[in-house]
């Protein structure tokens, strides 16, 4: 590719609208030429407020308070988090048993709070029955704030009242806390699905959803990090989020 | 005396958790928007908004303001958050937005809240641009599609998309220096 063709590229350069091996082209452009440099500056300052293509809508008021809330999560969980690397490196027995009582008290609450017969075992049987049926359907986990690399499926009955999600890349979790699975009703109205952990070495965490209503009552789900017990709020979690499900806008 | 946002930055990389409120006061409406426009969905675009300031929590002290104002870098972030978030979505882009003469009295404000001369020039361009160029800058901006996945998208030859980025851009670009020419202060 020539020059002229590469300075007409410029433009699509600076939205990041070109395929990397373009894109590369045109820095090796950039770093021998201060006037192609100067040509894109001009064309970010004006991407730069192409956001304006956006209609404004106002941010629900309740984010605010969300927002303090997950502040203060997070200056509870960050202690926690310092405190459990700092023991690792004294010996795995020691990361193990902490690691135990954990999985127990996890097990524990697991039955106490969600009152389902199916554990983890039960929903990994749920999930391979749903995924082997015609009309399953399919949403994605999107990650949290907590880590950028989770990832997994919904997965619901056809006739929608049955849900299992999968979830892989799970973080670490933290002493003293839990996972806290909500549901969110098309009204925004979160409700507790119960709490769960991650076993040490699994690579996938199923979590059967209590949906008390078919699917097209709810907007969402999500998981929070929550302290041991759960969220002290029936209806809002307290913790960062760890992953969402958006099922129905 | 109301601080600024450069303050309130400072004071969040000092662990000031009450500047970072008064940041997501101001800009909340501005980053929703943003994230809406890519997502799409209420939630996710909620979500996208409070990872974005918990972002600006943990990264304020990389702000550089000689680099340009706040208020894109902000957005910038926002829209990388929401574009991230759409592709695990696998939905399909919005299009067809209509923007009203409010929205665009907001913008403008906005962006001239702090530093940034934006004026009426580049917005009067930016809302009148024809829409098959809109139609594929908006598809690189907010969805972070190539030119290749906007021409397969658009069932549209590849040089056809290059030619109408290229030349919206251009236009954009012309507004953008007749304003700096008025505004010497303008940054970038």
């Amino acid at each position: 590719m020539n020059r002229e063709e590469l300075i007409d590229l410029i433009p699509a350069y600076a939205l990041g609208a070109l395929e990397p091996e373009l894109a590369s082209e045109i820095e090796r452009l950039l770093e021998a030429e201060p006037e192609a440099r100067a040509l894109l500056a001009e064309y970010e300052a004006v991407a730069s407020h192409l956001a304006a293509l956006a209609p404004m809508r106002p941010a629900p008021e309740h984010l605010q308070s969300d927002l303090r809330e997950r502040l203060a999560a997070r200056r509870q969980a960050r202690p926690v988090r310092a405190r459990l690397l700092r023991q690792l490196p004294r010996g795995w027995l020691a990361a193990a048993a902490i690691l135990a009582v954990v999985l127990g008290a996890l097990a524990i609450l697991w039955l106490r709070d969600t009152g389902e017969p199916t554990g983890p075992d039960g929903a990994r049987a749920l999930y391979a029955e749903l995924i082997a049926l015609d009309g399953t359907r399919r949403f994605a986990v999107v990650p949290g704030e907590v880590d950028p690399d989770v990832t997994g499926e919904l997965v619901v009955s056809p006739a929608g009242d049955r849900a299992v999600i999968r979830v892989e890349a799970l973080p670490a979790l933290p002493d003293e806390n839990v996972f806290q699975l909500w549901l969110i009703d098309t009204e925004g109205a979160r409700t507790s699905g119960g709490l769960f952990g991650r076993e040490a070495g699994q690579a996938a965490v199923y979590i059967e959803v209590p949906l008390a209503a078919p699917l097209e009552a709810y907007q969402a789900f999500g998981v929070s990090l929550e302290p041991a017990g759960g969220s002290p709020y029936p209806d809002r979690p307290t913790g960062p989020r760890v992953f969402s499900v958006p099922v129905n806008s | 005396m109301t601080p600024t946002d450069l303050q309130l930055l400072q004071r969040i990389d000092a662990a000031d958790e009450a500047a970072l409120l008064e940041l997501h006061a101001r800009y909340a409406s501005l980053v929703y928007s943003v994230a809406y426009r890519v997502l799409d969905d209420r939630m996710a675009a909620e979500e996208v908004t409070q990872d974005t300031f918990l972002r600006l929590w943990d990264k304020a002290h990389t702000y550089d303001s000689t680099k340009g104002s706040f208020v894109p870098w902000l957005l910038t972030i926002a829209r990388r958050l929401a574009i991230d978030a759409f592709r695990k979505q696998r939905r399909d882009p919005l299009m067809h937005t209509v923007l009203t003469d409010g929205d665009r009295e907001q913008w403008e404000r906005a962006f001239a809240s702090e530093h940034s001369d934006l004026r009426s020039t580049l917005l009067d361009v930016l809302y009148e641009l024809p829409e098959d160029q809109r139609q594929a800058i908006e598809l690189a901006y907010f969805y972070g599609m190539s030119h290749s996945q906007i021409a397969e998208y658009l069932h549209t030859p590849l040089g056809t998309v290059k030619s109408r980025i290229r030349s919206g851009m251009e236009r954009l670009r012309e507004a953008w220096l007749t304003e700096t020419a008025g505004n010497p202060k303008t940054e970038n």
